[in-house]
């Protein structure tokens, strides 16, 4: 009994006196909910700026606002602990939701930042990875917004929402990982503008970078991306407009439920042909002009002028990056890969030629499948 | 004389799913087959299938006896209890090998500031606390757990389902089925013919059913493994499964179901350390019992803490860090495991083949 | 074979000389005003009734014994006095002859009037006990909505007929013991010969004979004393007021043990599944009933692991919180200047001492302790920021799921320490280890040689029909299997009304 008691004591004095090695009081930690990462060449040094949130009691509740950190450091690490000497306080990662990258670093690599951000445990895989457009990725934290205040959480809700859009994609790092590390190194990242309105700035994302070989090479416009996102079976909303239908004043918009894109390569002589199939649920939610579309013959017309103008449009999108940049940002190269490993293994150093000498041939199918809650449009009286 | 103590079959069936299932749905395994895993598996489950009717063939060479009695029946006293030695190092080493992974994964993911060896302290202490209760006890435990952890385990799958991307699987044998092979090498080492340790273990169970026992196992964890596997290859992809340390726990802490359900790879990982606890257990309890034996004492109990302490001391001065740990299971833990889970059981069995002629 | 206080020596006899008697007698019973010996005399022969004043009933001793004995003519014939007295006079139907002085003693110390005759070896043993006892009320420790409403009291005999009056079968036994140096406290062993395994009952026998104590004043002796592990919080005999609980048990081959001043009977093998059920589900809707036993080993896992739960994803696992609830708990933890694991620590402890100091006061006064309990320790507390808001609420859900096991608050409150103690130091893991300590502690043990947990979680068709669910009556067939060692058909009717009423005819 007492060598018992004689026990406990120990291994209790043993465990109080080495103390909690993990134990952190949630309100002395600081939640990132954002970083941004720029690259200063004179110095050869990373410079991080974090977006930390800020709890202020209030009488009416807690009020969240944020607070913002600089650091330079010649690894990445070293800035980050350089920020304690900035913050006080150690950075809490796992809450970080949205990574800023400069335009700078993107042409240069992002695998520095990637490699860090990975390793570390603390760090979400499912953070959304930004390309910040212009000279500096942490400009993005001057700008205003009155709705929600931390700048971060206000894109990571953009992109989010990006499903209702379909303009530019939502990439993940995992995701960016995934395609980095493919045979044929490809990605995209959403690109995010700083504009001015109103004597204020603010943040408008539209459109994408490509990036080969996890460096970035070019900007794509936001109409390109969609058109992208298409083949990468990515879209899952968004509005196809339509002006001057069939020669018409008419102007149309579609709001697309669903979209699915099977893409299957076809081998004939060396040369690789995508077939795309491409089936679209779509809702018609606006129509302008005096052309009543919901009749019958003239929604089948109007069916056919669309998929023509979506396909054309595809088309056009991949000639235009196959012809200038040369570039399977589509993730087709997966594909020939999955479906003629063979082929694959023996032509893999000529994907480029193969590639530059590809064809498209699109099958695309709209089903209208509503008309929203009117079945007319609106005429004006006479 | 105390009481034997015995299990009954299901027990047993359930000790030794978890013994299998054990750490290898913490570390991925197999990781040379890439995206065909799946077909190393189910080699590796043939091949220890067949492997494992040897083990059961010892057993039932004198049935209801202990593996050591069994072999200084066989092989006299001296050569019996030199080959005793041999099996009860294997399972103190697998044990100590596990304490350390237990305690390296949850370094890793839960606690890194944390020191190693106060986390395998912890595992050591409760596994001994548990062994000296007995083989029962860890059968009941067992009985529940194996149900609890399997729901956990598979509770993950809707979640991940729209993750999954079938094209991970494909191409079918990339590579051709030279890394199929290997792969399944790795996996029948480890976990598949670590059973061997049940050869101490399986006396205790109330109808001597061995093959049964091993076989339902094999087939049931087996299964698992595969269904794991599969699900890892198709959320993550083959490429990104081989860089990490712990596949499972990186699936897990991509499922995220609206802002709430999601991060709960944590809640996970203890789960799968349950397992790894099991598996810890039953190699503490071959050890104890395979070291009363060759000594020739009544009880195991007394020798269950200082082997602990011993195992838990090995496990952390035998790696100086977690490459080297994972490398050297890799690489050499399949040619060293080979004797004692193949060549040694291989001679015994031939050799009761040839003296009951 | 239990020694009898003390003078006079054992197996002394009945002197044939009364004065001998009474003088021994009177030394033991010296200056005691309670003791009364009313001597008359009958045919020249001085008779002398002794008792204990107060419990007996007096009026039952003037009419049926004195007033009859003088009011007789006695007939000169064979029989001695005493023989004649007790063939045709006396009328009280509890009589019994004894020779022995020592027997004579004990039963007036039991509250029965003995009389002495002169010039006879033995003496006439009248029960006439006074029963002050109370009535069968309802039991308040297990409060129920539907069933039956009696309860056991203090009385071994009445608790007995309560019981035989619910199984009216000839398999009914009833083994009587007694136990206590100094309260001689009658026992009973109640099973079903035909279903109750003849194993545990030998145990039970084996252990009630080893059982030497000065006394017994509850049930709650005998089960300390004979139980399989005492140093454990969790109890493996189980306990009841109810007599349709016991009865229930006695049906599924369980053995009940009658104590005398106890209205508690104990129940064994008690298994850790029966402290989630409760006699009520076997008669309400069994899709409630189930839910319900549900919602009780819930109960049991939050109240132990809650306060742990809340400590490691507070300080070891911010990442497992989401976003928003992250920054509400920071937001209600600034300023607070202990560390969430002393808030933890006091606050728990805080509610254990208002729970106890409630549970003891009368009805009145524990009004005033609720209302320390809400006003200050919640209310006045966040405000001054001693302690931050989600503690109170994390503490509040600890008791009030406490109270849905009120049989496991023991255990509970020590594994809610245990766990919570390591979580302080590893977190999330820290809480697996404490319930690992736990669940080694829940499955090594044995209650009377069946296991504790057994089928508490198994997952078995047969089995698991009365466990954490329960199945309609017409569907449990047959009783849990390792303790009716005989006889295991429980139930033959089938599912009377299926389709009888679906609008056909036959």
């Amino acid at each position: 009994m007492v060598k018992t008691i004689k026990l406990t004591l120990l291994s209790f004095i043993i465990l109080l006196l080495t103390s909690c090695w993990n134990y952190k009081e949630i309100d002395k930690i600081a939640p990132a909910a954002g970083v941004s990462f720029d690259y200063d060449e004179k110095k050869n040094s990373y410079i991080l700026t974090v977006e930390i949130v800020n709890l202020k009691n209030t009488s009416t509740g807690t009020e969240l606002l944020p607070e913002y950190f600089t650091s330079e450091g010649k690894t990445i690490l070293d800035a980050i602990r350089n920020m304690i000497s900035v913050s006080g306080r150690k950075i809490y990662w796992s809450h970080a939701k949205v990574v800023f990258i400069s335009e700078k670093i993107a042409k240069r690599g992002i695998i520095d930042v990637l490699d860090f951000i990975e390793r570390d445990t603390e760090v979400r895989t499912d953070m959304k990875i930004v390309l910040v457009k212009g000279k500096k990725a942490s400009e993005i934290f001057n700008t205003s917004n009155k709705l929600e205040k931390i700048v971060s959480y206000h894109v990571d809700e953009m992109l989010e929402n990006s499903i209702y859009l379909s303009k530019y994609p939502k990439i993940e790092l995992w995701d960016l990982i995934n395609q980095i590390q493919f045979d044929i190194s490809t990605a995209i990242l959403p690109v995010a503008y700083i504009v001015e309105d109103n004597d204020r700035k603010i943040i408008n994302i539209s459109g994408s970078a490509i990036f080969k070989e996890a460096k970035m090479i070019a900007f794509l416009n936001d109409a390109d991306t969609k058109n992208l996102l298409f083949l990468r079976n990515k879209v899952y909303g968004g509005i196809l407009p339509l002006n001057n239908v069939l020669g018409t004043e008419s102007s149309v918009s579609f709001e697309i439920y669903k979209s699915k894109t099977k893409v299957k390569p076809i081998l004939i002589d060396n040369k690789i042909l995508f077939k795309i199939n491409l089936s679209v649920d779509v809702a018609l939610k606006e129509v302008s002009g005096q052309i009543d579309f919901i009749e019958e013959k003239k929604l089948e017309s109007l069916k056919n002028y669309a998929q023509e103008k979506i396909k054309n449009d595809i088309l056009n999108t991949f000639y235009y990056v196959r012809d200038t940049y040369n570039l399977d940002v589509f993730g087709f190269s997966k594909l020939v890969k999955i479906n003629y490993p063979q082929f694959w293994k023996n032509n893999i150093d000529r994907w480029e030629s193969l590639f530059s000498n590809s064809e498209l041939d699109i099958d695309i199918k709209l089903n209208i499948i509503g008309t929203s809650t009117t079945n007319k449009i609106i005429k004006v009286g006479k | 004389m105390m009481k034997r103590e015995t299990i009954s079959t299901r027990q047993g069936i359930y000790i030794m799913s978890m013994f299998i299932i054990g750490s290898s749905v913490i570390i991925g395994v197999g990781g040379k087959a890439k995206n065909d895993v799946w077909l190393a598996i189910i080699i590796a489950i043939l091949s220890s299938l067949v492997v494992s009717y040897i083990y059961s063939q010892i057993l039932n060479s004198f049935p209801g006896i202990d593996f050591i009695d069994i072999l200084k029946k066989l092989f006299g006293r001296f050569l019996g209890r030199i080959i005793g030695v041999v099996f009860v190092w294997f399972s103190f080493h697998l044990g100590s090998l596990v304490i350390r992974d237990f305690g390296e994964f949850i370094k890793t993911v839960g606690l890194p500031n944390t020191p190693n060896s106060i986390i395998m302290a912890f595992a050591a202490i409760l596994a001994t606390i548990s062994v000296r209760s007995g083989i029962e006890m860890i059968g009941r435990a067992c009985e529940v757990f194996f149900w609890l952890l399997i729901s956990i385990l598979f509770i993950t799958v809707p979640f991940l389902l729209p993750k999954m991307e079938i094209n991970n699987l494909r191409p079918f044998l990339y590579d051709g089925i030279k890394p199929v092979i290997s792969g399944s090498f790795s996996l029948f080492s480890f976990p598949f013919a670590e059973t061997v340790v049940f050869l101490f273990v399986l006396p205790y169970i109330n109808k001597k059913e061995y093959y049964k026992v091993y076989s339902s196992a094999i087939l049931i964890s087996g299964s698992i493994l595969i269904i794991t596997s599969l699900r890892n290859i198709m959320v993550i992809g083959a490429d990104t499964l081989s860089r990490n340390y712990f596949a499972s726990y990186t699936v897990v802490s991509r499922i995220k179901v609206g802002d709430f359900f999601q991060r709960i790879e944590s809640f996970v990982a203890i789960a799968f350390s349950f397992y790894a606890f099991a598996k810890i257990n039953v190699c503490l309890y071959a050890t104890s019992i395979g070291i009363s034996k060759i000594f020739g004492f009544d009880d195991y109990r007394f020798l269950v803490t200082p082997v602990g302490l011993l195992m838990l001391n090995y496990s952390i001065i035998s790696y100086e860090n977690i490459m080297q740990l994972f490398d050297w299971a890799a690489k050499i833990w399949p040619y060293y495991a080979l004797p004692f889970e193949v060549i040694i059981p291989f001679i015994i069995f031939i050799y009761i083949k040839v003296t009951k002629k | 074979m239990w020694k009898i206080l003390k003078k006079p020596n054992p197996g002394t006899k009945i002197s044939p000389n009364i004065h001998d008697n009474l003088k021994t007698i009177k030394e033991i019973f010296k200056k005691d005003k309670t003791f009364v010996a009313r001597c008359f005399e009958k045919n020249n022969k001085t008779l002398c009734l002794i008792y204990i004043n107060g419990m007996v009933k007096e009026d039952i001793i003037n009419r049926d014994i004195i007033a009859r004995i003088l009011d007789s003519k006695i007939e000169r014939n064979k029989l001695s006095l005493l023989n004649y007295l007790e063939r045709h006079i006396l009328s009280t139907s509890h009589l019994e002859k004894s020779q022995d002085l020592e027997y004579a003693i004990s039963s007036i110390l039991m509250g029965k009037a003995v009389l002495f005759i002169d010039g006879e070896l033995e003496v006439l043993i009248f029960n006439v006990k006074e029963n002050n006892l109370r009535s069968i009320e309802e039991p308040s420790s297990e409060t129920i909505v539907r069933g039956p409403r009696e309860g056991f009291n203090e009385s071994l005999i009445t608790n007995l007929h309560l019981i035989r009056n619910r199984i009216p079968h000839p398999d009914l036994k009833f083994v009587f013991k007694e136990i206590g140096r100094y309260t001689k406290t009658p026992i009973c062993i109640a099973y079903i010969s035909s279903i109750a395994s003849d194993k545990i009952l030998q145990e039970v026998k084996k252990r009630l004979d080893e059982i030497n104590i000065d006394g017994i004043l509850d049930s709650g002796y005998i089960a300390d004393l004979i139980c399989d592990h005492p140093l454990c919080t969790f109890q493996t005999i189980g306990y009841t007021e109810r007599p349709d609980v016991v009865c229930g048990k006695l049906l599924e081959g369980r053995i009940a043990i009658v104590v005398d001043g106890s209205p508690f009977v104990l129940t064994l093998p008690y298994l850790f599944l029966e402290t989630f059920q409760s006699n009520e589900d076997y008669y309400t809707h069994w899709a409630l009933a189930s839910f319900n036993r549900i919602l009780r080993l819930l109960g049991f896992f939050l109240s132990t692991t809650i306060p742990s739960l809340y400590v490691a994803l507070a300080n070891y696992h911010q990442e497992l919180l989401p976003t928003p609830l992250l920054l509400s708990i920071a937001a209600a933890r600034e300023g607070v200047p202990f560390p969430t694991i002393v808030e933890a620590f006091s606050m728990i402890i805080i509610f254990e001492v208002l729970r106890e100091a409630g549970t003891r006061l009368p009805k009145p006064v524990g009004q005033a302790v609720s209302i320390v309990g809400v006003l200050v320790i919640g209310e006045a507390a966040v405000g001054a920021r001693f302690v931050s808001a989600p503690m109170v609420i994390i503490t509040a859900l600890t008791g009030i799921t406490e109270f849905l096991i009120p049989q496991l608050t023991a255990s509970v409150i020590l594994f809610r320490f245990i766990i919570l103690f390591f979580t302080a130091f590893l977190g999330l893991y820290g809480t697996m280890f404490g319930l690992v300590i736990m669940f080694i502690q829940l499955f090594s043990m044995k209650s009377f040689g069946v296991p504790y947990t057994l089928h508490s979680f198994t997952i078995d068709f047969q089995n698991i029909k009365d466990t954490a669910i329960r199945v309609p009556w017409w569907a449990m067939k047959l009783r849990p299997i390792i303790l009716g060692a005989k006889n295991k058909v429980r139930n033959k009717s089938k599912f009377i009304a299926r389709g009888k009423y679906n609008g056909k005819n036959n």
